[in-house]
């Protein structure tokens, strides 16, 4: 049997190690708890939600999976729940950043929220970007989606809320992170674009607790004129 | 990331939800000091099932049972660690985890089981529930250098353990 890096088992034998040790772990461990606990109202309730909005979030996602494999959409945002119980978050932060196999994964932690997203405009865009067409993915989040009439490239406006851990993947696959970037009086990330494709930026306004980002195959300097435009829509 | 794509996929989910979560919180709360916390863990436990749970496993199985039981153990940990400031007790319980009992073969399971949880679970996951490296970066949230790193460092303390008990071929 073959044996790597100098160990003196090989990886077959440790898949045989690691099953017997498999085994005796579940069978240390209780059938069932006596008496069961008892879930909390709050841990219940999350679960429901978490079960309730992955179905929600269903058909949003497949819409934004098609238009990613047509359109080389780079970021994700989407509503998976880290579901922590807010007492208990107190001592860590409210978000992290996570590079993950190339990829960066925004993680949040913040209370549920109480409000309707606000509606919001681009105040700036570049002139040849004409406006396509807004989807509410869920009541959480929002994409508005504008396209150039001389290139035929897309922008991408997505904000959302980061209450009760939204997470958010920017993809290794088009842009990569470059540098972090003044916007809108806080600081945000900038990916530029692989191979002459789309860049994004992504910032955060911790006091709404609301997450935006910006994708468009423009340099940074538009991109982020067109973030701090920002504003309720009219 | 991988989604809940179909009802019975999300039915699969429900059941194993149901089938685990006492013996998940069971875990958590064995390494985590009260209730709260616990469920803390079983909730982040679930959402990483959720995205990392292989199709086929997706069922009540022994493999996805170990799998729970890992996920949880590794939640466990994370809280444990974020904590802004950490007891002896808290480290102790990072570094041991659940503890799981050597089977007794007196060579390779045996001295897997006495490894940290961490080294543990990460050679577990690996060798036992048959995650790549790729898939074990997303569960463990680390990037591919540290889950790569964190292999070869648990197979490096494996191979002390059996040194010390004069194991080693």
């Amino acid at each position: 049997m073959k044996k790597e890096d100098n160990f003196p088992f090989s990886d077959r034998e440790l898949e045989q190690a690691a099953e017997q040790l498999g085994r005796a772990m579940l069978d240390a461990l209780p059938e069932a708890d006596e008496p069961p606990h008892v879930f909390s109202e709050s841990f219940e309730k999350k679960m429901d939600a978490l079960l309730r909005k992955e179905r929600t979030r269903q058909a949003g996602l497949r819409w934004v999976r098609g238009v990613a494999a047509v359109l080389a959409v780079a970021l994700i945002l989407s509503g998976t729940w880290l579901l922590t119980d807010t007492e208990a978050r107190a001592d860590f932060r409210r978000w992290y950043r996570n590079a993950i196999g190339g990829d960066t994964v925004y993680r949040y932690y913040g209370a549920e929220h109480g409000e309707a997203l606000p509606a919001l405009e681009p105040g700036y865009l570049p002139e040849d970007y004409r406006y396509q067409k807004s989807l509410a993915e869920t009541d959480y989040s929002m994409r508005l989606i504008y396209q150039s009439d001389e290139d035929g490239t897309f922008l991408f406006i997505v904000y959302g809320f980061m209450d009760e851990a939204t997470e958010g993947t920017v993809t290794s696959d088009f842009a990569t992170y470059g540098e972090t970037v003044p916007v809108a009086g806080t600081v945000g990330d900038f990916y530029p674009g692989s191979d002459g494709g789309s860049s994004v930026l992504v910032w955060f306004d911790e006091e709404a607790g609301i997450q935006f980002s910006i994708q468009a195959n423009r340099d940074l300097e538009t991109i982020v004129k067109v973030a701090e435009g920002l504003r309720p829509a009219s | 990331m991988q989604l809940i794509e179909s009802e019975e996929e999300r039915a699969a989910f429900e059941q194993i939800y149901l089938a685990y979560r006492q013996l998940m919180f069971f875990v958590a709360r064995r390494m985590l000091p009260c209730d709260a916390d616990a469920e803390d863990a079983v909730q982040q436990a679930f959402v990483s099932i959720l995205e990392n749970l292989k199709k086929e496993s997706r069922r009540c199985c022994p493999e996805t049972k170990a799998f729970c039981v890992l996920v949880t153990e590794n939640k466990a940990i994370d809280l444990l660690r974020a904590k802004k400031r950490l007891s002896q007790m808290d480290l102790e319980a990072a570094e041991r985890g659940i503890g799981t009992p050597p089977p007794g073969d007196g060579g390779l399971a045996d001295a897997l089981a006495r490894l940290p949880a961490r080294y543990r679970q990460a050679l577990l996951l690996r060798f036992y529930s048959g995650y790549s490296t790729r898939e074990l970066e997303r569960i463990l949230g680390m990037n591919r250098g540290s889950v790569q790193k964190l292999l070869w460092r648990a197979k490096n303390a494996l191979r002390e353990e059996l040194e010390k008990e004069g194991n080693t071929d």
